[in-house]
């Protein structure tokens, strides 16, 4: 049997994902509609994951493309090779979950250049399809086809932001940081550490969210409390590993370091 | 609000080209820091005072680029006394060390950040005007360097004994508050503090916001001019007022040498305020009260809030516990009692063998900790108890006065206490949030404004 173009991207173990809200629902009417969408949220949130996720759930393949600034509209669309048999075109990601239908994830979307971002107007609006201008085809989208883009509210600024021509196309998703219990859950099972450590660490990031804006620019992320508990798991003591993978990452400011500091002492 | 320069340049036209260009360019801090009325009166009206005091307008000139910083930090009443002391000076000094004073009034300013500690300050300058007039000049020009390592009150010690030590000889006063001479290095070390409240109220202030998700205001209060003791912490609504700077604590328990750090000194103090700020929502009646009786309602009320802040924050017990240092040895006079009871209060794994402390130990948790609704009244019942054991027991209470045996971290617990009428009821002047504005909006803001994610306690308007 040869594998089909998008087979290959399709999740063959179940990704664990704790759903915070109604978020699973939600994702799945939009996906009925073929409504694209936006997750926003802080770096760490649990975006990919949940992508992840829920193309397992609806048993499509999912594409993710992690965008720079220095991508250009061939890197999603697709260019022209030179090989020995000449000149041969080359689907990029984007084209290819397009043809095939696939979910395309554009993590963190804001990273690309406008111009670069705007290929993907016609692919969301009703016309549903995707013109390869250098090609001559225009390829219409496959039924199954749904485009998703990551986004971090914090981060944007004039020069990178979304056009709102480009917003406008897409439905949002907030990410925040879990409620506590199910925080406590997800960093017990993606670390394997105790629900009690777990439930400390939590605390503590919860005391460290609430100098964000008032000297920290984001607050520890889920995926920062993970690192911390994996730690805790090797034998690293709680307070060492707050310090090595809480702390020291987020901040340079001395102050803030000495509060994030004495904060997580009072904690254990 | 934007105020406009010209409608008062009526009033500094004739202070000379210098004095408007320096007044022009100082304009918009000036606004920022003097309030409307101020700005008039205070700031421009003691540019004027000053210009009569020279033939030239070096003193306006000053005045008018140094004063607004002054303003930022300590307010304009200091301001005010600023041109006073400028005034009282003008007989007894030239006026390039007036100038040079105002110049650097804002360094002042800024490292004592308290009006009460700058007008110490400027009684300082004017009693070495008359003890060693030839030493002010030099002290003003190092006053940086000398206000990084000292007080206001170390300064001052500082100083009188150079002062002293050189009465009679000009040359060696230069030397000495110029910091050329070796005794003065010696005993700037000798006067120098472990920990400036100045240095570290940003990371205090971050650990506080961190732990109870809201802001404080810290203060910082000078010794006490005649003992040399430092004040208890004090708490008023939100603001802590605290130590302006804690020397390193070091104490003896079992023979053995205990340290703390300032910095650490200055944690385990502004949490356990923090922590009355947050958890002593009733007020008790202070009113005919026996001395004895109000230090029991603040040791227990101490207990209760320290007790429901270590079941969050466990390294508390170790924050706290460490200036816990009495134990049986300190004898049976009543403030050491109180001492161990505290201490056994705080500390589960201590074992008093003082039978009036285990009884006293027992009622408290029994009927306090833990405890967080009508707690005046529980508080009450069990200070009660407490006096009937000591009766009972033969313990004599009397003279205990809280503020020599509480562990050093602990504020003086006055705000506590009111007058009967109110005992009991959750204070409102006591809101931690009393910045917070009332203002009617409209349903869609209400809307839009409730929606908020993460807005917690602190969220600034209600
Ligand atoms: N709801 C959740 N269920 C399961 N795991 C989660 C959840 N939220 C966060 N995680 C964990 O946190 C880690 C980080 O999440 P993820 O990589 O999805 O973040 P992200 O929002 O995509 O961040 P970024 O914006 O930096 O890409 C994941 O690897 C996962 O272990
Ligand atoms: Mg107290």
């Amino acid at each position: 049997m040869v594998m089909t173009e998008v087979e290959q991207y399709l999740l063959t173990e179940e990704p664990y994902y704790r759903p915070v809200g109604n978020e699973v629902e939600l994702f799945e009417a939009a996906y009925e509609a073929r409504m694209p969408l936006i997750l926003k949220g802080p770096t760490g949130s649990g975006k990919t994951r949940f992508v992840e996720y829920m193309a397992w759930r609806l048993g499509k393949a999912l594409i993710t493309v992690a965008c720079n600034e220095d991508m250009t509209a061939s890197d999603l669309v697709g260019r022209f090779l030179l090989d020995a048999a000449g000149t041969r075109w080359q689907d990029g990601p984007l084209t290819t979950a397009a043809r095939y239908g696939a979910i395309c994830y554009l993590d963190e979307v804001v990273e690309a250049r406008q111009d670069t971002t705007v290929v993907i107007h016609a692919l969301t609006d009703a016309r549903r399809m995707l013109p390869l201008d250098r090609k001559g085809e225009l390829v219409r989208a496959h039924p199954d086809f749904l485009l998703v883009l990551s986004y971090n509210p914090g981060y944007q600024s004039v020069l990178k932001d979304l056009k709102q021509s480009t917003k406008q196309r897409f439905g949002a998703l907030d990410f925040t940081y879990p409620d506590h219990d199910v925080e406590v859950e997800i960093v017990a099972h993606e670390s394997g550490v105790d629900a009690a450590t777990a439930d400390r660490l939590v605390a503590i990031a919860a005391r460290a969210r609430n100098l964000k804006g008032h000297g920290l620019d984001e607050g520890i992320s889920t995926r920062m409390l993970i690192h911390a508990a994996r730690l805790v798991v090797r034998g690293v003591d709680p307070t060492t590993a707050c310090q090595v993978a809480l702390v020291a990452p987020i901040t340079d400011d001395p102050d803030m370091r000495d509060a994030l500091k004495a904060a997580v002492a009072a904690s254990f | 609000m934007t105020v406009d320069l010209e409608a008062y340049r009526g009033l500094v036209s004739d202070l000379g080209d210098q004095a408007e260009h320096v007044l022009r360019a100082a304009w918009s801090e000036a606004v920022q820091s003097f309030g409307p009325a101020a700005l008039e009166v205070t700031y421009l009206g003691g540019a004027r005072t000053l210009a009569r005091l020279g033939r030239t307008s070096a003193l306006p000139v000053a005045f008018l680029q140094h004063a607004p910083a002054v303003a930022r930090e300590v307010g304009d009443a200091c301001v005010e006394a600023l041109v006073e002391a400028a005034v009282r000076f003008s007989s007894k000094t030239s006026q390039a060390v007036i100038e040079r004073l105002i110049e650097v009034a804002p360094i002042a300013a800024t490292r004592l950040a308290d009006c009460d500690l700058f007008r110490e300050f400027l009684s300082l300058i004017d009693e070495l005007l008359g003890l060693a007039p030839r030493g002010v000049r030099p002290l003003l020009d190092r006053l940086e360097v000398l206000l990084r390592e000292l007080t206001v009150r170390g300064l001052r010690r500082w100083a009188l004994w150079g002062a002293r030590a050189h009465a009679f000889d000009f040359d060696a006063q230069v030397r000495y508050f110029s910091l050329e001479a070796q005794e003065a290095l010696s005993m700037l070390q000798r006067e120098r503090v472990g920990t400036l409240l100045v240095d570290v109220q940003r990371r205090l202030l971050m650990y506080l916001r961190a732990l109870w998700g809201r802001d404080f205001l810290l203060r910082p209060q000078g010794r006490d001019l005649e003992t040399g003791e430092q004040a208890r912490p004090h708490l008023e609504g939100i603001t802590i007022a605290v130590a302006d700077a804690y020397d390193d604590w070091h104490a003896t328990v079992d023979g053995e040498d205990r340290v703390a750090r300032g910095l650490e000194l200055y944690r385990a103090a502004v949490a356990h305020a923090a922590a009355h700020a947050v958890l002593s929502r009733e007020r008790f009646v202070g009113v005919d009260r026996p001395a004895a009786e109000r230090a029991l309602v603040g040791l227990v009320e101490d207990a209760r809030i320290e007790h429901a802040a270590r079941s969050r924050f466990p390294g508390f017990a170790r924050l706290w516990g460490q200036f816990h240092v009495v134990s049986a040895r300190a004898g049976e006079d009543p403030a050491a009692l109180m001492a161990r009871l505290a201490r056994s209060l705080a500390e589960p794994s201590y074992a008093d063998p003082h039978p009036w402390v285990q009884a006293a130990r027992s009622v408290v948790e029994q009927r306090v900790l833990g405890r967080d609704e009508d707690v005046a009244a529980a508080v009450d019942a069990a200070v009660a108890e407490l006096v009937e054991l000591a009766r009972s027991y033969g313990v004599a209470l009397e003279g205990a006065e809280a503020l020599t045996w509480q562990p050093i971290y602990r504020d003086d617990n006055a705000f506590l206490f009111v007058e009967e009428a109110h005992a009991g009821v959750a204070d409102s002047a006591v809101d931690v949030r009393p910045q917070q504005q009332r203002r009617t909006v409209n349903v869609m803001e209400m809307v839009n404004a409730v929606d908020v994610p993460n807005a917690g306690d602190d969220a600034d308007e209600i």
